[in-house]
């Protein structure tokens, strides 16, 4: 099992890169949420459909370590969802 | 999200908004009518507001400028009538319906596609009038303190001071195109922009995300629905979307408060609080309500047709195969027969609207008339919450409007006329719709000069419509009117003639079933009463065998069922028959000659007494009675091709087709007949 470390800056720019880093996890999503500072509307959708993905492949869905930020970014863009998925710190 | 799905749900978001605007304008017109009744309503002239501005904001969203520019300058004017500046009177309500007018306008234009419009230099010119000095400034005129945000207070709102301002609550929708992404800018802005404003709740819809093997990292796929509580204007949310042009698309929709929340005990005006037709409103609008597209309830109502038949299939093979009624599968079927019938009225009255969509847009039909004929006219609606079938108010506008216009350029006299005449200079005209005996009643009634029988008997028989000498009661002599050639060109006006005759008016309302009487009195008006059915999707009618055939007569032309003594019968001419029928004779047609099957007429045993809407009578017979029942109706153009004796056609049980008699049409055979008749004794 393998944690993807999410940077501070989850922006439009960063889009592209995440969205080929979340491919390559096969088995399932183990991400790392403690440096977020903030996520704009592009990665909030990669994050939906990992979330998405890993539900129809019956695979783990994890955030660990959810900075106050992060939890209010999601919040802020109706994720509250992706924040039933947050794991043991 | 392609962008053909992104521009799918933009079309569909556009075609939503068209919807809203529809209501709004509605509600425009019937809060107008009602202020002539209570020009101090405070409540009143605040709904207008609410519903000019809902208009504007929805127009921003969609970028229609011209509609937002003429929304706003109406809006401002309206901001000074209810904010007490200025006082409504009978010529600013006048003002108001005509912007109204113009307003329809726009949205009309827009919605078929128009991108400009250019209103009338003196409608404009109207409402810079009431701003005075302000009307140059572009600006909107500055929100009075709290008048913004006491929308849906059933009190005037300069006049109670109000500590904090209260709350209001407002649905958003966003879409956002990734180019929106592209230029740097994103949706946690807006949504923090949001935020901002008050409390909001957001969800997301993700339905339209793909997993991430198919997602494009620079595609936007998600929708948010956000609830924002907050005590800003609409205006401020506005302010937040300007910069965004069209890469960002938020619908904006104010949502109604609850009840509680609109009442104030110490309110000074309380007498709003309990006009009826406020409370009404307020009822309509705290009822929950969900839009569908009217297609997929037309599909609805032809999927539960099908039911109907296929209901009948079953019977019918019970019947064919001895299955007793009593017996469990017999209980099963007619329980399954109850069922199915509630759940079609219960879907035909699903497609049912209030005639109020087309009486309001008559009020605008009736102040043009007015205005072109120089007469005075007060328009009463009643009933406009009757509702009837969206197919048959469909087809109901253009008759009515031919109507109304008729009955203020021919009945209605000019305000000398009327004065002289002893009647208050401002006619009357009276539009009323009510339920009777399972039909819907229309009522155009006007305080006119009334019809002059003596004058339409001359001018049918100057028309070769009837003989000279040709005995006709007071009813037989209106409905001359209606007979094709009445009206010519040259008596055409510009108001109601415009190339259409009564005749025409007759020919609509039968295609919708509808019936057609005029009761009048010389010199105290008319009144013009149609009947329709509720729905044209089924019929009650009897069924009947001819010549091994199967058909369909209505149920409402039926007045009797006699049997038919073939020897009773006796010839007139070629082809033609009488039958004593009570104290006097009824000509026959009988359905062989009619189908054009040879007959021996042997066979011939049931007669139906037929009425046509004129209450004439003539007698039809046929082989044998099978049934009465409510048959679902089938449109022969649609599926075939239309045939002249028969309306429409239904499926039976068995699966075949019987043909429903068009008795309009029988009536026609038999006067060919009569005319034949008459031609041979010359």
């Amino acid at each position: 099992m393998s944690v993807l470390m999410l940077p501070e800056l989850l922006d439009t720019k960063y889009a592209v890169p995440f969205s080929e880093l979340l491919k390559k996890e096969e088995r399932e999503f183990v991400l790392d949420g403690s440096q977020v500072g903030r996520i704009g509307g592009l990665c909030f959708q990669l994050l939906v459909s990992a979330y998405q993905t890993a539900q129809v492949q019956d695979a783990g869905f994890e955030i660990r370590n959810i900075s106050d930020a992060m939890r209010e970014n999601l919040q802020l863009m109706g994720g509250d969802f992706l924040l039933e998925a947050q794991g043991d710190a | 999200m392609s962008t053909e799905d992104f521009t799918d749900d933009m079309d569909a978001i556009r075609l939503i908004f068209f919807d809203e605007c529809d209501e709004q304008l509605t509600l425009l017109e019937e809060e107008l009518t009602a202020l002539e009744d209570e020009p101090e309503s405070g409540e009143k002239i605040n709904t207008i507001f609410r519903c000019v501005h809902s208009i504007k904001g929805g127009a921003a969203a969609f970028g229609m400028e011209d509609l937002v520019r003429f929304s706003h300058l109406f809006e401002s004017v309206l901001d000074r009538f209810r904010s007490g500046e200025l006082s409504v009177n009978a010529e600013s309500i006048r003002v108001f319906l005509k912007c109204k007018d113009a307003l329809s306008d726009i949205v009309s234009d827009f919605k078929n596609g128009a991108s400009t419009y250019d209103v009338a230099p003196e409608i404009t010119a109207e409402l810079e009038h009431y701003l005075g000095s302000d009307a140059s400034e572009p600006e909107p005129a500055s929100e009075k303190v709290g008048t913004e945000d006491i929308f849906g207070m059933s009190f005037a709102p300069v006049k109670i001071e109000i500590d904090a301002p209260s709350e209001q609550q407002f649905s958003i929708v966003l879409i956002v195109s990734p180019e929106f992404y592209e230029r740097g800018d994103d949706i946690r802005n807006i949504l923090m922009a949001l935020e901002g404003l008050g409390q909001i709740k957001v969800q997301v819809d993700s339905d339209a995300v793909p997993l991430l093997a198919d997602i494009s990292p620079g595609q936007s796929y998600l929708t948010w629905q956000i609830l924002l509580t907050t005590e800003k204007s609409r205006e401020s949310i506005d302010e937040i979307f300007d910069w965004c042009g069209d890469d960002l698309h938020a619908v904006i929709t104010s949502v109604p408060e609850e009840p509680e929340q609109t009442t104030i005990p110490s309110a000074p005006v309380a007498e709003e609080k309990t006009d009826p037709q406020v409370r009404k409103g307020a009822e309509r609008k705290d009822s929950a309500t969900v839009r569908v597209d009217i297609q997929r309830i037309d599909k609805l109502v032809d999927l539960i047709g099908e039911l109907v038949i296929n209901q009948g299939a079953i019977q019918s093979q019970m019947r064919r195969n001895k299955v007793p009624g009593d017996s469990f599968l017999g209980n099963v079927v007619t329980a399954q027969e109850q069922l199915i019938h509630e759940l079609q009225e219960n879907v035909i009255t699903m497609r049912a609207y209030p005639i109020k969509t087309v009486f309001q847009k008559l009020g605008r039909v009736v102040r043009e008339t007015a205005r072109l004929t120089e007469k005075q006219v007060r328009l009463v609606l009643e009933g406009e919450d009757t509702e009837v079938d969206r197919s048959i108010l469909e087809k109901l506008s253009d008759p009515l409007t031919h109507m109304v216009r008729n009955a203020i350029d021919h009945g209605i006299e000019s305000p000398e006329v009327r004065a002289q005449a002893g009647k208050d200079p401002e006619g009357l005209l009276r539009l009323r719709a009510f339920q009777r005996s399972g039909r819907i009643i229309v009522e155009i009634q006007d305080d006119g000069a009334g019809l002059d029988p003596d004058r339409i008997y001359e001018k049918a028989v100057e028309k070769k419509i009837i003989e000279k000498g040709q005995r006709l009661d007071r009813e037989e002599i209106y409905s001359l009117i209606f007979e094709p050639g009445f009206s010519t060109v040259a008596e055409v006006t510009d108001v109601s003639g415009r190339g259409v005759g009564m005749d025409v008016v007759k020919q609509s309302l039968q295609q919708i079933n509808g019936r057609i009487f005029i009761s009048s009195s010389k010199g105290k008006g008319t009144i013009f009463s149609i009947s329709l059915p509720f729905t044209l999707s089924v019929i009650e009618g009897i069924i009947f065998k001819s010549e091994g055939q199967d058909f369909v007569v209505p149920i409402n032309n039926v007045s009797e069922t006699i049997i038919f003594d073939n020897s009773k019968a006796f010839h007139i001419g070629e082809g033609k028959y009488g039958y004593p029928y009570r104290d006097g004779y009824l000509s026959v047609i009988y359905a062989s000659d009619l189908l054009g099957i040879p007959s021996d007429k042997k066979n011939q045993k049931i007669c139906f007494v037929i009425e046509n809407e004129n209450e004439e009578k003539m007698a039809f017979i046929v082989d044998k009675i099978i049934d009465q029942s409510r048959f679902v109706v089938k449109n022969l153009e649609d599926n075939y091709r239309k045939i002249a004796c028969f309306s429409t056609a239904t499926i039976l049980g068995d699966g075949n087709v019987a043909f429903i008699l068009d008795v309009e049409f029988l009536f026609g055979e038999l006067l060919k007949k009569r005319e034949s008749s008459l031609e041979e004794r010359v």
